[in-house]
């Protein structure tokens, strides 16, 4: 494997990138924050209604309505989960080989 | 001063803007090489980024296709709020990853990254070819969707003094001009108008829409005494859909260039995860306003057939506009935002097309003076032939357009997502899953059955690709798997 693919294949398993700056705390949150985003996407489509009539809820059908509210939740915890990513900017060789 | 002459008044201002802009961007340039005409020199701020990203997601298939289907639909259309929402969430696993390799690399193509990740192994340049091929196609159909849409719009708002195919030439050749004068800085400086227009006319536009019927509760009566259907809870097969439709469009999206190029364009990482975190509001402020605008139209249009139906945007507008000269300035603020939703869809893809052709399709090294140059005479071939085309299939839905593009698009999805992730991932079992799914979602279109049981073909496919990719990948070479790892460890 030539140099070039070797570095690609490091970067993948994220041996160079990732930064050991952020806390542990905030790499916990943001899963869960994610984990918060999925069961709101799940709770939006309406699979475990049952055959009752929808309702109104907010002047929309309750099943609507309730897409909705997930999705404004989901767009929340989605931003918030965006605010603690951390997206390292590269540094330059001489740099890394200091550090 | 009529409703249509203040459309062409109001259009002809507009278009001097952008002239403008243009020029400015041109004065802007740091130089001829590609990184500055198709990444405006990776210095994207977050405003001008976020504002692009926003313009370039939200495009006339956004504007005109999503209500046109809400029409159709009914209700169970606020599932585009949903799948709108999970691009911004798929990009969690794409996003921070890529931009650090990019931006020490100096990508500029989608296709630097199947080139950095596989480089010289076997199967990679066709891997490149054919992601690339893929790519190409999604975007000149979405090029074609923006100038169908712009189009239909000209025409409806300009009372027909602009025909349909006078209204393709004249915005498409509009969009040549600054993209190919002010590359990306042109792109996202118009982006950036465009977006404070889109939001401007979709906010008067729901405003409207609320205060005309009586509230959410009364429009919603409305909607049920001319369709009583439109309120109806979506069977177990629909749910299946709904869910199918959030995995198609929330991966494929991640692998459009134009989207891809935007994480190389970013200033830095922190000023694209601040983009990013504003981008996830975006779908309630526009898909679900537009949404809104289609089940609106159930009330006041009945009978609209499938294509017709793609119209109720710019109808609702004249309705709106015939009501007195304030509305009708207010109706010319939606048309040019809507306009300008199109039109910043259509210049970054455009952008996008002619970097993706030069430097992957057909392999010109972006050190040689000539490949910015090459790019742009690309743009101008596919914008004409795709003028052409939309204006002689003017009668395609755009959401079938849309559905097409993804279908097709997603199979490119494990040679980012997976091969970012897992680094056994190999070149050549991601060619023959890519080449299986391909087939299936073709098969699919060509038998007329896109979807079995609720799930799309193209997720059927992508499904079946990822399995042959993945354990093509796991079953590779002992000897192989074993010489790359004791390179890494």
């Amino acid at each position: 494997m030539n140099t070039r693919s070797q570095k690609a294949a490091i970067e993948v398993r994220g041996e160079r990138g990732a930064s050991p700056d952020q806390p542990r705390w905030a790499r916990w949150l943001r899963r869960a924050l994610l984990c918060g985003v999925g069961l709101l996407f799940a709770a939006s489509i309406p699979w475990y209604r049952g055959d009752a009539p929808p309702a109104k809820l907010l002047g929309l059908p309750d099943w609507v309505a309730v897409a909705i509210l997930c999705y404004a939740a989901a767009a929340v915890l989605n931003s918030a989960a965006w605010l603690l990513t951390d997206i390292p900017e590269p540094v330059a060789d001489d740099e890394a080989r200091k550090s | 001063m009529t409703f249509e002459w203040l459309g062409v008044a109001g259009l002809i201002s507009y278009l001097a803007v952008l002239i403008g802009i243009a020029l400015a961007a041109r004065r802007a340039r740091q130089s001829e090489s590609p990184a500055d005409h198709f990444l405006a020199g990776r210095g994207l701020g977050v405003f001008v980024l976020f504002l692009t990203l926003y313009a370039t997601a939200y495009s006339g298939n956004s504007l005109l296709g999503y209500p046109g289907q809400a029409y159709r639909q009914g209700f169970s259309w606020v599932m585009a709020t949903g799948f709108m929402l999970s691009i911004i969430v798929v990009f969690h696993a794409l996003a921070p990853k890529l931009r650090p390799i990019a931006a020490r690399e100096r990508f500029v193509t989608p296709g630097d990254w199947i080139r950095f990740r596989f480089s010289n192994e076997p199967g990679s340049r066709a891997l490149l070819l054919a992601v690339s091929f893929l790519m190409a196609f999604a975007l000149a159909n979405f090029l074609f969707g923006s100038l169908k849409a712009m189009g239909e719009l000209t025409e409806q708002f300009t009372g027909a003094a602009i025909s349909y195919e006078w209204g393709v030439f004249l915005l498409a050749g509009m969009i040549l001009f600054y993209e190919t004068v002010g590359g990306m800085r042109a792109v996202a400086w118009t982006d950036a108008l465009q977006g404070v227009l889109m939001l401007l006319g979709l906010g008067a536009l729901l405003h409207w829409l609320l205060g005309e019927s009586g509230g959410l509760g009364s429009l919603t009566n409305q909607i049920l005494e001319v369709r009583p259907g439109a309120a109806d809870l979506p069977d177990v097969r629909e749910q299946i859909n709904w869910f199918s439709t959030i995995v198609l469009m929330g991966l494929a999206s991640v692998v459009y260039p134009q989207a891809i190029q935007r994480i190389y364009a970013a200033r830095s990482g922190r000023v694209l995860r601040r983009s990013f975190a504003l981008m996830s509001f975006m779908p309630l402020a526009t898909t679900w306003v537009v949404t809104l605008i289609g089940l609106a139209a159930i009330a006041q249009f009945q009978g609209l057939g499938d294509i017709e139906a793609d119209r109720v945007m710019p109808l609702l507008l004249g309705v709106w506009a015939r009501e007195g000269l304030g509305l009708s300035i207010a109706a010319m603020i939606v048309f040019l935002g809507a306009l300008a939703a199109i039109m910043s869809t259509a210049d970054s893809v455009l952008l996008s097309l002619g970097s993706v052709a030069a430097e992957d399709l057909f392999g010109r090294s972006r050190r040689e003076a000539g490949t910015t140059r090459f790019g742009k005479r690309i743009a101008v071939v596919v914008m004409a032939g795709m003028a052409l085309l939309a204006i002689g299939a003017r009668n395609v839905t755009l959401w079938g357009v849309i559905e097409l593009k993804m279908e097709l698009l997603i199979q490119c999805v494990p040679a980012f997502l997976i091969a970012i992730h897992w680094s056994r991932f190999r070149a050549r079992p991601a060619l023959m899953g890519l080449i299986f799914g391909v087939g299936i979602a073709i098969a699919g279109v060509i038998l007329d059955s896109k979807r079995i049981y609720g799930v799309h073909i193209g997720v059927i496919g992508l499904a079946v690709n990822a399995a042959i990719a993945c354990i093509g990948s796991l079953l590779g070479s002992p000897r192989r798997s074993s010489q790359r790892a004791t390179h890494l460890e």
